[in-house]
């Protein structure tokens, strides 16, 4: 056998996609996030997420509005992130011994805050407050069904969402 | 885009006991007792250890945050810090824009990139919509709304079933909501309205909100208030608009109502026929029932009550008294 490739039937290849989009693509997402370099990262990123999907690339007639609609998917996400990051820099600056974390350490805080903001997307606020109470707090049911205002089975039901979701996401 | 709430562990009795033990244990409340009891269970069975394993293996993502408690604290309130509204904005006028395709919406709030737009939900589906100014909207399973938003007024037709609305501020543009019966004008922030069979339930969760039947003099409700009006009048409700609004977290809440209002919260959840027997359907419930898992309901019911659930298939299904 050769070792020769043989030709490849995909229809846009990644190569063709980059070359004829990626310039449109950062110009759209700098519009988005109004960053250079958080527009750049975005677009590495949709076609990361391309290459790791490439069947998904097959029948795509508006091959813009699809990288878009991954990109978009990523811009949210990149907000998220800031967000959590935000706050979590609010938070060290009001703890009393503010032991300055390094840029690593921040950076591995943010990305499990983010992480578990997503594994806990769609449960409820109420839900959120009483699993995030118990799990980062350890405070107890009762403790934490007289701070949300609901009755002790209550927070047992919110408990089993929030473990249920957990289980799942793995 | 469907969107289910319920995750298929339940079907699983190791992923489920494997849950069930771990909210037992975080309580507060277990002794060494039942910390034997969960190690029994779990070397009982090598699905139960898999079980119990992954779940902790889920729950390890914790372990890499910072201990010291007022951290932990800390790390809680980052977590619940709400979204950026401004950016929530800005990203519903990009839809505008843009245009382009759907299946973008993966955020946990919907925004609605249109100012006359119909919204809508299918059996056992909830959603939640940030709309064009900034108001939160959360639907019912089985609910109808049509948007229509100009430069003078914020209206909302509710087609059928259930609504919560959560006004942003725009002393401009009054915000209200109109049924069949007539209309709820917001005074303030938050408050439900349900569509029913030839009347309109209220319930004001905050602030308060102006009630106009189409053929009576209107009349202002109160925060913690309920009502229901007709064409040609309001009439008080004893029902406790934090229980009414239970849904907006996935259950029934009830305190002595008659089972015929639990098994109507539950039909928007589940296909087919539901019904319940006339010498049943007055009997008196309080409890919280999950919404997501119908069967379970009906099991607890039919624990808690002197009834039998009945089924040919699982598509009719009636509840008769024992």
């Amino acid at each position: 056998m050769s070792p020769t490739s043989p030709t490849q039937p995909s229809a846009p290849p990644l190569a063709e996609l980059y070359r004829d989009h990626n310039g449109w693509l950062l110009g759209w997402l700098r519009r988005q996030v109004g960053c250079g370099h958080a527009a750049a990262d975005i677009a590495h990123d949709t076609f990361v997420c391309v290459l790791e999907k490439p069947r998904a690339m097959d029948g795509v007639k508006e091959p813009r509005a699809w990288l878009v609609t991954i990109a978009r998917r990523l811009v949210f996400a990149n907000w998220r992130r800031q967000d959590l990051e935000r706050a979590w820099v609010a938070e060290l600056a009001a703890l009393p011994e503010a032991v300055a974390p390094s840029e690593e350490e921040r950076a591995i805080v943010v990305e499990t805050l983010f992480a578990i903001d997503r594994l806990l997307d769609g449960l409820s606020d109420k839900a959120r407050r009483a699993f995030l109470l118990s799990q980062l707090d350890g405070l107890t049911y009762a403790e934490i069904a007289a701070e949300l205002g609901v009755s002790v089975s209550r927070v047992r039901q919110y408990m089993t969402q929030a473990l249920t979701r957990c289980y799942a996401a793995l | 885009m469907p969107r289910s709430d319920t995750v298929p562990p339940q079907a699983d009795p190791a992923a489920a006991q494997a849950i069930a033990w771990a909210v037992r244990l975080r309580s507060g409340e277990a002794g060494e007792a039942e910390r034997a009891a969960f190690r029994a269970w779990r070397q009982a069975d090598p699905r139960h250890e898999a079980a119990a394993a992954r779940l902790e293996q889920s729950l390890g993502l914790f372990d890499s945050l910072p201990g010291e408690a007022a951290a932990r604290s800390g790390l809680r309130r980052a977590l619940l810090a709400p979204a950026n509204r401004r950016r929530m904005l800005r990203d519903t006028l990009g839809l505008l824009l843009l245009g382009a395709g759907s299946g973008a919406l993966v955020h946990r709030q919907m925004p609605v990139n249109d100012l006359f737009a119909d919204l809508h939900t299918g059996t056992g589906e909830r959603r939640r919509y940030t709309l064009a100014d900034g108001s939160q909207l959360w639907l019912n399973a089985r609910s109808a709304a049509d948007l229509a938003f100009d430069a003078s007024q914020r209206r909302l037709q509710l087609r059928s079933g259930e609504l919560i609305v959560e006004v942003a501020r725009d002393p401009a543009r009054p915000f209200v909501v109109e049924t069949a019966e007539g209309s709820v004008r917001a005074l303030g922030t938050r408050f439900l309205v349900r569509q029913e069979a030839g009347s309109t339930l209220v319930a004001v969760l905050h602030s308060r909100v102006a009630l106009e039947p189409q053929a009576a003099a209107g009349s202002v409700l109160a925060e913690g208030a309920s009502a229901r009006f007709d064409r040609r009048a309001v009439y008080p409700e004893s029902q406790a608009p934090r229980g009414i609004a239970a849904w907006e977290d996935g259950f029934i809440e009830v305190h002595d109502r008659p089972l015929a209002d639990v098994i109507a919260a539950l039909r928007p959840y589940r296909s087919g026929v539901l019904r319940v027997a006339p010498e049943a359907a007055g009997l008196r419930v309080t409890g919280t029932f999950p919404l997501d898992d119908s069967e379970r309901t009906l099991a607890a019911l039919a624990e808690a009550l002197p009834i039998a659930v009945r089924r040919r298939t699982d598509y009719w299904v009636w509840i008769e008294a024992r």
